[in-house]
């Protein structure tokens, strides 16, 4: 009885023995570790890393912690302001709308030509362009990878069809299409919120050809390998065979291009929102915002309507590219350093 | 090599206008020579710079100045003499109680095309029956004026009253029994439209075909019958009618045309068709054939103050009309550049344009005043408005929303001192607007209640229900940027939620707005009108017309516009429109929101602003005088 | 090879089928066709007139018929007149196209210019000041909005510094000829041309830095310091030959894409371009100027992945098609 009660202690012992002992002979890391070392080597993808973060709480707290709504107006009176909320008699004789007002204590980026604070829009659309990025890139993620994964691993009569559906949505030009799809969407009887949901599908559904020929090409290399004739050794399912063991291989590529793809998006829904399409009124997004500038008078006179939302559509775009170089330098096993 | 060729003669052409340049300098003292370059920041061209065929206000712009309309019109918007003499119309009662109006035209004897020949009637006869023409495909709608023998000529069909006379005895005879199942369905699907039933519902056997359906089908299968007989005779084509037999042709320089009826609309269509070459457009014309006219899409000639030279690089040239009947303009060369709307301002504070029109905001007019630029204000001849489906909501519910319209602080802070809050919807340009017009729904929430509760909506529970329904109305807005309504549907929004409906705001690019306006298919939406010199209102508020959007039907409101519509005394009109701009306010169904001004700018450094038209109205702009214009130098 | 690129045309034709099924039937159904658009402001059109326009128009048959119609005869190239500029669609885009393409080039030159050699200084000096200055601004550039990058440099340099025109293609007040013409035309073309170059120079550059790393790791890199070349010699003669490879095959394939033209900088600067033109009648519903510009732009997309491929086989030996 004895015996048996002090071995696995002793065994427990015997094995941290032998671990210290382990890493202090031979610093081998894990991969992960080692990606995780390389990436925080690169500078740039700190800083891109720290604006993220920053980021995301402006545009999560944000507005949580702002005491205005996202389209609540303000008016003055008699030099006093009043919200369109406060239940207000707004009928009196010298209520005006307070747009365009400077920066102030009370807005501390002013308020735009329809009297919004522009700072909680920031915020607001902050979150709207964060959420449109992130879901893009999924839809486009779920549909490559699934399509991608099947097409490699089949390969002959599926392959040929999938890359043939690939060609074709590949070969239809996003912009356009994106502004026919837009005024179609109208047609449908659906309530605003669920637009900016039509909104990215739409864009999600155009974009995923690339992560398909990307995963595709991937798994048609990692399928001849040693580990693939194990498996099917095994006689695991196919199901298995190209989710649990194909695609974690593709992994690194695959979130190199979710964080280069978040950026592009929120580029493109500023586009869209230039060109006239993309989120409705008076939903806020930064393309919404920063659109502001095609007045001539805001674009000369107003800097503090126009130019934060540039500035933040850049930096966080930047930081996502910043992020996005530095992972893929850090997965790259041919980097040395 | 035909590039080749043309290359090469306007490369002449520039050679001997740099000739004629040089000579210039010397006698330009005396003021006579043509002179200098006048630069016009515009928007994008589609290049159609053709008075048959142009859909795009600054084509027209450009072509304006090369082709001008028989008449033309005072700074009141009234008719005075153009390339022809204006004549009152003469209206002729007949026995049978009906009545016909006679337009005549007399080409003045001094014009001249811009290549030295002279226009005669059959240029005037040439621009009509190309109007008329039954492969006519552009936007003008002379085609649908009642003149004497129109449709004969586009239905190519010298029996056009016989035929129609058929028509209406099938009508007659018709027994809804044995209708065309086509005619049948359309019957019903305009009731599914309407009101919103089951397809089925309204089809035989369905429980609304006796009580509905069949009371529409004469009327539908009229338009049926119509329809094929107009598909047949359009498509088949032919020159069975050569001449449009109200038009005649007097004399050389004379055409009196004939229209049935009263149309006090009728004088800016027909004076408003333009001179030009019969044998430069046309050739030698045949009816059914309009290529050669379309050939001539990008290069107008006429009788205008310039001569079309060129349009390349996003820039059209135009050139002095040495033969214009009213003296060869001052100025030598017109450019037309196309700059953004964005940069209208600076592109003229920098000198690269001389004239332009960016939108007018009180920050714009105070900018153009700081940068020293001359500038001219004019009202706009339309007015921006809110309007409201009476097929698709209530009437009650249709006042409670129009007392929920906080307009002034939004036009306010929009515009300042360059709009006005209208009262109704008409703009105030017009003669047929009531000066002393007061509001007739005032911004007040409890007001606004009262209006839902007497529609049957009941407060519970915050909402306002009837039927177990909350009151929800959908408003689609288009380009918000150029409307000021943003402020008003915001408040609107917040008011409307606060009493317990919805508002759910359709954001959508105006081609879609209009789409949904045109088909009947929104609540509400925020739009403009563009007005035309005659107030004539019919085509909008009438009952029976497709063009409607409001679907307001007004029995005496229909009275009441086509009664003015049968003379051509103002003064017998204006009482006849202010009662039926009351009606239409009461049934509510549109709020007029503002009447803004439209701003010319001029850089007072390269243009003498003292040779601009003086008292500029809506209807006498910067630009009819422009032979006078003249270039500082 | 001939075979290869027979078999990759054969199948560009079934691809731009299925991409002009899915384009005819999304433009049909827009809501608001042409002719609303068109006759919207005037009352006084007639249902009758709109249903004769719509006639001529083509556009009174159902999807399935309108898109045999146009098929037939889009094969015989033929793709219709436009609507908005009553010509045929053929003609406007190859009498826009060269405006575009001109614009592009030049700013596809730049691009080349600057991002292969400071991609390669950068990948040179990776982690060090300089890299990440680089590479700094080249993500600036990709990563700002275009109208917004075209705002602040008309604010700049055309309104304040007055260096630049604001817009437009040439001075309008003057009739230059010639070569004084192109002068003008090319001091119109530098700001739209910088923003070009600006958002695209950053993707080039990095993918020249990512291709340069990666060659100075591979073996016979370490093989040629190992020699004794002196470093210039390696990177320039041995490690930069190497990177050209993919950089000649992407930058092939970018060729076509010159011709589509760009919507947005267009319509800033006023330039009388293809993407301009493509974005105004996509507006009004020009249905033939639509489906030709997409299809345009599909031939486009197709043929420059046909040339990297190709120029992928003709600069690196290794790879064969068959």
């Amino acid at each position: 009885m004895k015996n048996v009660k002090a071995d696995p202690l002793k065994f427990k012992e015997s094995e941290l023995r032998e671990d210290t002992s382990f890493e202090g002979n031979a610093a081998i890391l894990s991969p992960t570790r080692l990606i995780l070392k390389r990436f925080f080597r690169n500078k740039l993808a700190i800083v891109g890393l720290v604006i993220l973060g920053t980021i995301l709480l402006f545009s999560i707290f944000g507005p949580m912690l702002s005491p205005y709504g996202e389209y609540e107006m303000f008016y003055t009176h008699n030099g006093q302001e009043v919200s369109n909320t406060e239940g207000y008699d707004l009928t009196q004789a010298g209520v005006a709308l307070m747009n365009k007002a400077p920066m102030s204590k009370t807005h501390w980026l002013g308020t735009d030509k329809d009297g919004f604070d522009i700072l909680t829009r920031l915020m607001y659309g902050g979150r709207i362009s964060l959420m449109i990025g992130i879901v893009v890139v999924g839809i486009e993620l779920l549909i490559g990878v699934l399509l991608g994964g099947v097409s490699g691993y089949f390969g002959k009569k599926v392959d040929m069809v999938i890359m043939r559906i690939v060609d074709i949505v590949f070969c239809i030009p996003t912009m356009p299409i994106l502004m026919i799809l837009g005024s179609i969407l109208v047609t449908l009887k659906a309530p605003q919120q669920l637009k900016i949901m039509f909104l990215m599908l739409s864009v999600g559904l155009l974009g995923w050809a690339g992560v398909t020929r990307l995963v595709r090409g991937q798994i048609l290399t990692l399928r001849e390998q040693e580990f693939m004739t194990a498996t099917e050794a095994i006689g695991l399912s196919t199901g298995r065979k190209i989710f649990k063991h194909l695609i974690p291989n593709v992994m690194p590529q695959l979130i190199v291009f979710t964080t280069l793809g978040i950026g592009d998006v929120i580029l493109l829904e500023s586009a869209l929102s230039f060109l006239g399409m993309g989120v409705p009124y008076p939903y806020a997004s930064w393309g919404k915002i920063v659109n502001l500038v095609n007045d001539p008078i805001i674009m000369t006179d107003y800097l503090n309507m126009w130019v934060p939302a540039g500035l933040l559509i850049l930096i966080t775009v930047l930081a996502f590219n910043f992020v996005g170089d530095g992972l893929r330098d850090a997965f790259d096993p041919k980097m040395k350093r | 090599m035909k590039k080749i060729t043309k290359k090469v003669s306007l490369l002449l052409a520039g050679c001997l206008l740099a000739g004629s340049m040089l000579t210039a300098c010397g006698g330009s003292k005396d003021g006579k020579a043509p002179s200098g370059t006048l630069v016009l920041g515009e928007n994008e061209f589609n290049g159609l710079f053709n008075p048959f065929f142009t859909s795009s206000a600054y084509d027209k712009d450009v072509y304006n100045k090369v082709v001008e309309t028989l008449i033309n019109n005072d700074r009141q918007g009234e008719p005075i003499d153009g390339v022809c003499k204006y004549e009152t119309p003469e209206v002729i009662k007949k026995d049978d109680g009906t009545s016909q109006t006679v337009y005549t035209f007399t080409i003045n004897d001094n014009v001249k095309f811009s290549d030295g020949s002279e226009p005669t009637s059959d240029d005037i006869i040439f621009a009509l029956k190309v109007f008329c023409d039954p492969t006519y495909d552009g936007k003008s709608s002379t085609s649908t004026l009642p003149i004497v023998g129109v449709k004969e000529y586009r239905y190519d069909d010298p029996n056009y009253a016989s035929a129609l006379a058929e028509i209406d005895n099938m009508v007659a005879a018709f027994d809804p029994a044995n209708a065309p199942e086509d005619v049948v369905k359309a019957a019903a699907e305009s009731l599914v439209e309407d009101y919103g039933i089951e397809l089925s519902q309204a089809m035989p056997g369905g429980e609304f075909y006796e009580s509905d359906t069949v009371g529409l089908l004469p009327e539908f299968y009229r338009k049926s019958l119509e329809k094929a007989y107009i598909d047949k005779n359009m498509a088949e084509g032919g020159n069975k009618v050569s001449e449009i037999a109200g038009v005649e042709r007097v004399d050389d320089k004379t055409v009196k045309i004939t229209l049935d009826g009263v149309d006090p609309t009728a004088i800016w269509e027909l004076g408003g068709l333009p001179l030009v070459p019969a044998k430069y457009y046309g050739g030698e014309f045949e009816k059914g054939d309009l290529s050669k006219v379309k050939e001539k899409n990008g290069e107008p000639m006429g009788t205008g103050p310039f001569v079309f030279k060129s349009y390349e690089n996003n820039v059209v040239t135009l050139e002095a009309n040495t033969h214009y009947y009213k003296g060869t303009p001052k100025i030598g060369k017109i450019k037309f550049q196309v700059v953004d709307e964005s940069t209208k301002l600076e592109n003229v504070k920098l000198g690269n344009c001389d004239i332009s029109d960016p939108s007018a905001s009180k920050e714009m007019v105070e900018k153009v005043d700081a940068a020293g630029m001359h500038k001219e204000l004019v009202e706009n001849l339309g007015y921006g408005y809110i309007g409201i489906s009476a097929e698709r909501v209530e009437k009650e519910v249709r006042k409670g929303l129009m007392c929920l319209m906080n307009r002034e602080p939004a036009i306010e802070a929009y515009y300042g001192d360059l709009a006005t809050v209208i009262e109704r919807p008409m703009s105030i340009v017009s003669w047929a607007y009531p000066e002393d017009a007061k509001p007739y729904y005032t911004y007040s929430k409890d007001e606004a209640l009262e209006h839902f509760k007497k529609a049957g909506y009941t407060q519970e529970g915050g909402k306002l229900v009837k039927d177990g329904k909350q009151l929800s109305v959908e408003i689609y807005v288009g380009d918000l940027a150029t409307h000021p309504s943003g402020p008003i549907i915001t408040q609107m929004k917040a008011d409307l939620e606060s009493l317990g409906g919805e508002l759910v705001i359709q954001d959508v690019a105006p081609d879609v707005l209009f789409d949904k306006m045109n088909t009947y298919t929104a609540d509400m939406w925020v739009a403009a009108w563009q007005a035309t010199i005659d107030p004539d209102m019919y085509q909008l508020y009438n009952s029976q017309s497709n063009d409607n959007p409001y679907r307001i039907k007004n029995a005496e409101l229909d009275k009441l516009m086509m009664e003015a519509r049968t003379t051509l005394d103002i003064e017998e009109r204006k009482p006849l429109y202010h009662k039926a701009l009351d009606i239409i306010m009461d049934e509510a169904v549109e709020m007029p929101v503002y009447q803004r001004k439209n701003m010319y700018i001029f850089n007072p450094a390269n243009i003498d602003v003292e040779t601009l038209a003086k008292d500029q109205t809506p209807f006498y702009k910067w630009n009819v005088e422009i032979e006078n214009l003249q270039m500082v130098k | 090879m001939k075979q290869y690129v027979i078999r990759r045309l054969l199948i560009g034709i079934f691809v731009l089928f299925g991409v002009s099924v899915i384009l005819y039937s999304l433009v049909r159904l827009m809501p608001g066709d042409y002719v609303q658009n068109a006759t919207a402001g005037n009352p006084k059109i007639t249902q009758e007139m709109r249903d004769n326009m719509r006639r001529v128009y083509g556009l009174d048959t159902g999807i399935v018929e309108g898109y045999v119609k146009w098929m037939g005869k889009a094969i015989t190239g033929d793709l219709g007149n436009s609507f908005v500029y009553d010509k045929p669609v053929t003609d406007v885009i190859s009498s826009k196209m060269w405006n575009s393409f001109a614009l592009s080039a030049i700013a596809f030159v730049i691009q080349i210019m600057l991002a292969i050699p400071l991609g390669i200084i950068s990948a040179t000096k990776q982690y060090s000041k300089l890299d990440y200055t680089l590479t700094t601004f080249a993500m600036v550039g990709i990563s700002m909005p275009s109208f917004f990058l075209a705002a602040i440099l008309q604010r700049f340099f055309a309104i304040g510094l007055k260096w630049f025109p604001l817009s437009g293609m040439v001075t309008a007040r003057e009739d230059f000829e010639g070569f004084r013409h192109i002068l003008d035309v090319g001091w119109h073309y530098i700001l739209p041309v910088i923003v070009l170059a600006v958002i695209s120079t950053g993707a080039l550059m990095r993918y020249t830095r990512t291709n340069m790393l990666e060659v100075l790791n591979a073996d016979y890199i370490r093989t040629a310091r190992a020699k004794g070349l002196s470093e210039h010699k390696v990177i320039y003669t041995h490690a930069f030959r190497n990177t050209l490879i993919p950089i000649v095959t992407l930058v092939g394939g970018m060729l076509p894409s010159l011709f589509s033209g760009s919507m947005i900088t267009e319509t800033i600067f006023a330039i009388d371009g293809i993407g301009n033109t493509a974005y105004n009648c996509l507006k009004q519903g020009d249905i033939p100027l639509v489906m030709g510009f997409n299809m345009f732009l599909a031939i486009l997309t197709l043929l420059g992945t046909l040339i990297s491929d190709i120029l992928y086989a003709v600069v690196d030996p290794r790879v064969r098609y068959n």
